[in-house]
């Protein structure tokens, strides 16, 4: 079957590019918004269009924001002291969802990952070594993911902010609340163990 | 101690195979064919399906046949768990894996529940080739025996590449290279210790091997050669003295991906030593010796996947071999253009494989 311009396969090629859909799930999309009232579809075109028109990185944190700048950065009960560095902006949010930190984010959108093309020379260091100078940050938390890409970079934030003289921590690393020590898999026990401190 | 089982299995895409469809005995399987025909393709892809590695070291797309879209292997495997089922579909550029329809979680789970151990002509290399071959040998034990090390060697290859890619910039940042040190140290510690526990249990296990395949035990003597520290901070250190020399050679010098197991023969490394009938036997010893090993750790008995044997040892030293394999209540599968092999081992199943399609035998 010649499918050039046929419209289902057209969405369906352009949703299969989206994270975790294979062709079967773009094809039960596509019928599911073909079967739905036609005001959803367009509702839904439209809300896409209207997302990546209007919203754009947060001049100083990098987060997603349709103003200049995001809401965590422009409120004054936030401290600028700390400063909680991420990889994504959804790790921002695990953070702000666990209600534990007053301070502000700082999203990368990349790691420190040579094998991905992002060697020292395209990782976006200056601007975040540029804020802190600029903010006065005292801490820097380093909350990168676990992966080695996280670690590495984790690690060079580390060397260069101590170069600068920040103080630099990273957050722990280990069992999952509620977690049974017997299922949890040995290279997080062995991280918890490593990070282990006097009670 | 109880065997694993292949109770079924499909193979359609894979090489040359076509709609593949084999119900094996729990006991003794000879394939039988002409030279070129697909046998050991079907052993590749049962051990391909249990090890994601091709053991005649084709990459993913050399294994997808000609005319097939993509190449799909199904086993299912009884054991001392319910049975499982592995399901594996390879594209040209995808690789779907699952294990009872969901995709594993960890790799020792997927790994152990199908553990094959296989024996084909290439393994005269085990004793005369380059240690990568014998370090591929501890690490397909080690994933099937130690939780984590999948894992492990998987995060340490992403730490070892990336360092390397920094290390061949034009203008090499140290402290983008050094901070690569750490992961590497930290699971190249883990993999260097656990090898280091295994090349232990090897000793006993290739002994016992030996005198199974009728050589004298004592000769054999395997020395596990790391080529850097168990302690992870001993490692690390040994990376940052060793810096400049890899900035002068543009790679990583030091880590487990340049250890070798030595095998010496009565005193002298077996692969000037050791005779080509002798080489052969060895070869075969250091595979029952993964066999028991894995036998001990996992609890099961892996199924034995024996390319061509006939090829590799005299008469006499195949008859041991099947009788050995029957003793030890594994499951076996056997290529062979003889039928006259498959007379050695008694009430085995036999299928005929004729252009990569597969028949009952005729025996």
């Amino acid at each position: 079957m010649n499918d050039e311009g046929d419209p289902i396969q057209a969405l369906v090629r352009l949703l299969t590019r989206l994270p975790g859909v294979g062709e079967k799930s773009a094809r039960r999309i596509a019928y599911h918004v073909l079967g739905a009232d036609p005001d959803y579809a367009r509702a839904l075109g439209g809300a896409i269009a209207t997302m990546s028109e209007r919203v754009r990185r947060c001049a100083s944190c990098g987060a997603y924001t349709s103003r200049v700048r995001c809401a965590i950065c422009d409120d004054p009960r936030r401290t600028a002291e700390i400063l909680c560095v991420v990889a994504r902006p959804m790790d921002a949010d695990a953070v702000e969802r666990a209600r534990v930190f007053q301070g502000r984010y700082h999203i990368l959108h990349t790691l420190l990952d040579p094998l991905g093309g992002v060697g020292p020379g395209e990782f976006p260091l200056e601007p975040l070594l540029e804020r802190v100078a600029r903010e006065g940050v005292q801490e820097v938390i380093l909350a990168t993911p676990p992966t080695v890409e996280g670690e590495a970079t984790a690690l060079y934030l580390a060397e260069c902010f101590h170069a600068a003289g920040v103080t630099v921590t990273r957050i722990a690393s280990g069992v999952p609340h509620g977690g049974d020590l017997e299922f949890t898999d040995p290279i997080t026990l062995g991280r918890a163990m490593e990070g282990r401190r006097s009670v | 101690m109880t065997p694993l089982r292949i109770t079924e299995l499909s193979v359609d895409g894979f090489r040359n195979l076509r709609d593949v469809k084999l119900l094996p005995s729990p006991g003794g399987n000879v394939l039988l064919g002409d030279n070129g025909h697909g046998k050991t393709s079907i052993l590749e892809a049962i051990d391909y399906a249990a090890s994601l590695r091709s053991f005649r070291g084709a990459t993913r797309t050399q294994l997808i046949g000609h005319e097939a879209k993509a190449a799909q292997v199904l086993l299912r495997v009884a054991g001392p768990d319910p049975a499982r089922e592995y399901r594996l579909r390879l594209g040209r550029t995808t690789r779907e894996i699952t294990l009872d329809g969901k995709r594993p979680e960890r790799a020792v789970e997927y790994f152990a529940g199908a553990a094959c151990v296989v024996f084909h002509p290439g393994d005269l290399d085990l004793v005369r080739g380059p240690p990568e071959l014998r370090r591929r040998l501890l690490d397909r034990i080690l994933v099937r025996a130690v939780d984590g090390y999948g894992e492990a060697l998987k995060s340490y290859g992403k730490a070892l590449r990336a360092r390397n890619v920094l290390l061949r910039e034009r203008h090499p940042d140290t402290r983008a290279i050094q901070a690569f040190d750490f992961p590497l140290a930290r699971y190249g510690s883990a993999l260097v210790r656990a090898r280091s526990v295994l090349a232990h249990d090897l000793v006993p296990a290739a002994r016992r091997a030996l005198d199974e395949v009728a050589l004298s035990p004592d000769a054999i003597e395997l020395r596990y050669q790391p080529r850097a520290s168990g302690d992870q901070v001993v490692f690390t250190a040994a990376l940052a003295e060793n810096l400049s020399r890899d900035l002068a050679r543009r790679s990583t010098a030091l880590g487990p991906h340049a250890d070798d197991l030595a095998i010496t023969w009565s005193g002298l490394p077996a692969r000037i030593v050791a005779s080509q009938g002798q080489t052969r036997a060895l070869a075969l010893a250091l595979r029952l010796a993964e066999l028991h090993v894995l036998e001990a750790r996992t609890r099961a008995i892996p199924v034995l996947l024996l390319d061509d044997v006939s090829s590799e040892l005299d008469r006499e030293r195949t008859a041991r071999l099947f009788k050995l394999v029957a003793a030890l209540g594994a499951q076996v599968f056997v290529t062979t253009t003889d039928p006259a092999i498959a007379a050695l081992l008694p009430g085995a199943r036999r299928f005929t494989v004729t252009d990569g399609a597969v028949g009952p035998g005729d025996g």
